[in-house]
């Protein structure tokens, strides 16, 4: 029998961890930091890190020099181009590098890195810029146009603060995608390889500017073509990888799901986890995978919110039951938790900390909760709609809405803010069941649907409800696909419909349209 | 207050967090970097809260060099000898803890800030740091467990 370790000693656990991080991190000087500002004195073991901040300092004196009283420069012919308008010497330690793309519609100048994120740019001074034919002038003279790749001395700052403090025009709000510049060291030259072309070009679709970073990923595939698109709230780029571009599935993908970073595809019930998609996946099956001759093998893979754990169902199939695993696959090293075997048929809606939660609507509705040492932790009549962090919200057999705990009990009535049918939010976006979408706080999503016949295609209301019972709507559905998730600092929903995204604050509920960013023919599959 | 005060009450706190965040290696770079770009926009003795606001700023550019870097602490980020206490593999557990639960599990563990105070300075909701303190304990105690059956 094993011993559980008490709940103290968790806490005197992490106290003693804390202590060692902090013990082994050298403090500032006591040094006042002014406009003038010297740094606190660095590390002699760590130079690098030393000279970065001596660096940072000097190029911070710099723009302490024009501070509030230079005048703002006027940008060139591109209204995205900036320049550091003189050299008080010293500047960063990193190296700036990318392809150069200089946008006509815009005007913008960006560098984008391999990720696809693109970079307003600080140019070192007397650089200057031309609009026809468009491209940036260095001080040799040389000409740098879209494609190139440059490189040169200096680091990535926030956009603002970079412009302001060199009394620069702001950079146009369509130049600052990802929240920094990259800016050059007002001395510094750069190192030009005309002509790479864009890098980035092969897997990119689109870019789009997400309010701030959010660790958040849509990933939708194309399920014929194996090719698989990853929206990232990060970067604000979308990238599309196809069959060479990653370790595809030899068959068409069944389905995906994600979250923490990770990405699983499945096809023919074989799961390819990757992190990120362009690494090595690790691959693997059920350790009882169920194969019926004629029959591609059916699998849903669901991420535990651990991010460690992932659960697999197999479905159940004629007169056999369904087949629940628990899995673990941190640090890429599959090991195998449980397996467990459910009479009838059942499918996930989401996972919690206690287990997952499954649903059945053969003979009744019915939904279940599974723990992960495969016990059966409870049940009760119903469907469940949506898993939160602390219960489950369950549509009763009467229509009616409850939320639970996280073992289907206490049930608190929730009131209709409207008229309608209560439905689930996480699909389909494709003509089959879609995986439950991430699992993210102690409010729940929900929608009212119009038409009840459509099922949840419908035109409806999406409602966000609280762990007391409170319903409120945030966002109107238009008939068609359509799903919502939480990002994962539950500031944010994201909406999607066909391929237009949308980000709604849970704070304000102020809707931020970004655009069509599902490409053509994938389907989103997963949030998280 | 003033800046300098500021800097002088907060520096170390912000550092030692920073420790807990990115590694005790980039620690300072995170705090100067923050500081450096927050005097540039605003003058501090403005805020309201200038030391909750810059511990927020320090979880977020903490988070933007992982997004960038996509790296996950691990031993060898800790400078020195290996610590004797605690064992290795429930150290490593620890620094593998995502961000947002490392900053949760720092702030009420280390700081003894409550709930909601831990959720005021993340800028997240308080539901969240229950979450993210409940999945790191079960990470936890898994790991602790498998040591004491181990014994």
């Amino acid at each position: 029998m094993s011993t559980s370790m008490p709940t103290d000693d968790v806490a005197a656990t992490f106290r003693r961890s804390f202590q060692v991080l902090v013990d082994r991190t050298e403090l500032p000087s006591s040094q006042v930091p002014t406009y003038g500002l010297s740094r606190p004195p660095s590390r002699p073991r760590y130079g690098w890190a030393l000279a970065a901040g001596l660096a940072v300092v000097l190029l911070f004196m710099g723009i302490g020099l024009v501070r509030n009283d230079a005048p703002p420069v006027q940008s060139s012919q591109l209204a995205g181009f900036r320049a550091h308008p003189s050299d008080p010497g010293g500047g960063m330690d990193a190296i700036v590098s990318g392809i150069v793309e200089i946008d006509q519609e815009t005007d913008c100048v960006w560098l984008s890195d391999p990720s696809g994120a693109r970079y307003p740019v600080i140019w070192p001074v007397g650089t200057t810029a031309q609009s026809n034919p468009p491209g940036i002038v260095l001080t040799s003279g040389q000409v740098v146009v879209t494609g190139d790749r440059v490189e040169g001395g200096g680091g990535y700052i926030d956009a603002a603060a970079s412009t302001d403090g060199l009394g620069l025009e702001p950079f146009p709000a369509a130049c600052v995608q990802v929240g920094d510049a990259a800016s050059f060291n007002p001395g510094s030259s750069i190192t030009v390889t005309p002509g790479e072309g864009l890098e980035v070009d092969e897997t990119l679709v689109t870019r789009f500017s997400p309010p701030q970073p959010i660790g958040l990923q849509l990933i939708a595939v194309n399920p014929n073509g194996r090719s698989v698109a990853v929206v990232d709230f990060v970067t604000g780029t979308v990238h599309q990888y196809d069959p060479g571009q990653y370790q595809a599935p030899t068959d068409a993908i069944d389905g995906a799901s994600g979250g923490n970073g990770f990405t699983h595809l499945w096809a023919s019930g074989t799961i390819s986890s990757y992190w990120p998609i362009d690494s090595d996946p690790l691959v693997y099956q059920p350790e009882s995978l169920r194969e019926v001759q004629g029959i591609a093998p059916t699998l849903e893979v669901l991420p535990a919110p651990d991010g460690d754990h992932t659960w697999l169902i197999q479905p159940h199939f004629d007169d056999q039951p369904t087949l629940v695993e628990l899995v673990n696959v941190v640090g890429f090293e599959l090991s195998r938790v449980m397996t467990t075997e459910i009479d009838g048929s059942w499918h996930p809606v989401g996972t919690n900390v206690d287990g997952i939660v499954l649903i059945s609507d053969e003979p009744d509705l019915r939904t279940l909760v599974v723990g992960t040492d495969g016990s059966v932790l409870a049940e009760t009549p119903g469907t469940a709609l949506s898993v939160g962090w602390e219960g489950v919200v369950v549509k009763r057999p009467d229509g009616s809405l409850v939320v639970t705990n996280t073992q289907l009990g206490d049930p608190v009535e929730v009131d209709k803010p409207s008229e309608g049918e209560w439905a689930s939010v996480g699909g389909p976006m494709i003509p089959a069941t879609s995986p439950p979408m991430r699992t993210g706080t102690t409010d729940y999503l929900v929608q009212l649907i119009d038409e009840p016949g459509k099922g949840v295609i419908s035109s409806g209301e999406l409602i966000l409800v609280g762990p007391s019972g409170s319903a409120r709507p945030i966002y109107e559905f238009a008939e068609g696909s359509h799903m919502a998730s939480w990002s994962p600092a539950d500031f944010w929903v994201v909406v999607v419909e066909d391929a237009s995204v949308a980000l709604i604050s849970t704070s304000d509920d102020s809707l931020t349209p970004l655009g069509e960013l599902i490409p053509e023919s994938h389907y989103v599959l997963s949030a998280g | 207050m003033k800046e300098a005060e500021i800097w002088l009450n907060c520096k170390d706190d912000l550092t030692r967090y920073a420790g807990v965040l990115v590694g005790p290696s980039d620690a300072e770079d995170v705090v100067s970097t923050v500081f450096l770009r927050v005097l540039d926009r605003r003058r501090l003795d403005d805020l309201e809260d200038a030391r909750r606001y810059l511990f927020r700023a320090v979880l977020n550019e903490s988070k933007t060099r992982r997004s960038r870097g996509r790296t996950v602490l691990g031993l060898a980020d800790i400078p020195g000898p290996p610590p004797a206490d605690p064992e290795p593999e429930v150290l490593e557990a620890v620094l593998a803890l995502p961000l947002g639960q490392r900053a949760a599990d720092f702030l009420v563990y280390w700081k003894d800030l409550s709930v909601a105070e831990t959720a005021t300075v993340m800028g997240v909701r308080p539901g969240t740091v229950k979450r993210y303190l409940h999945l790191a304990r079960t990470k936890l105690e898994g790991v602790l467990n498998e040591h004491v059956n181990a014994d």
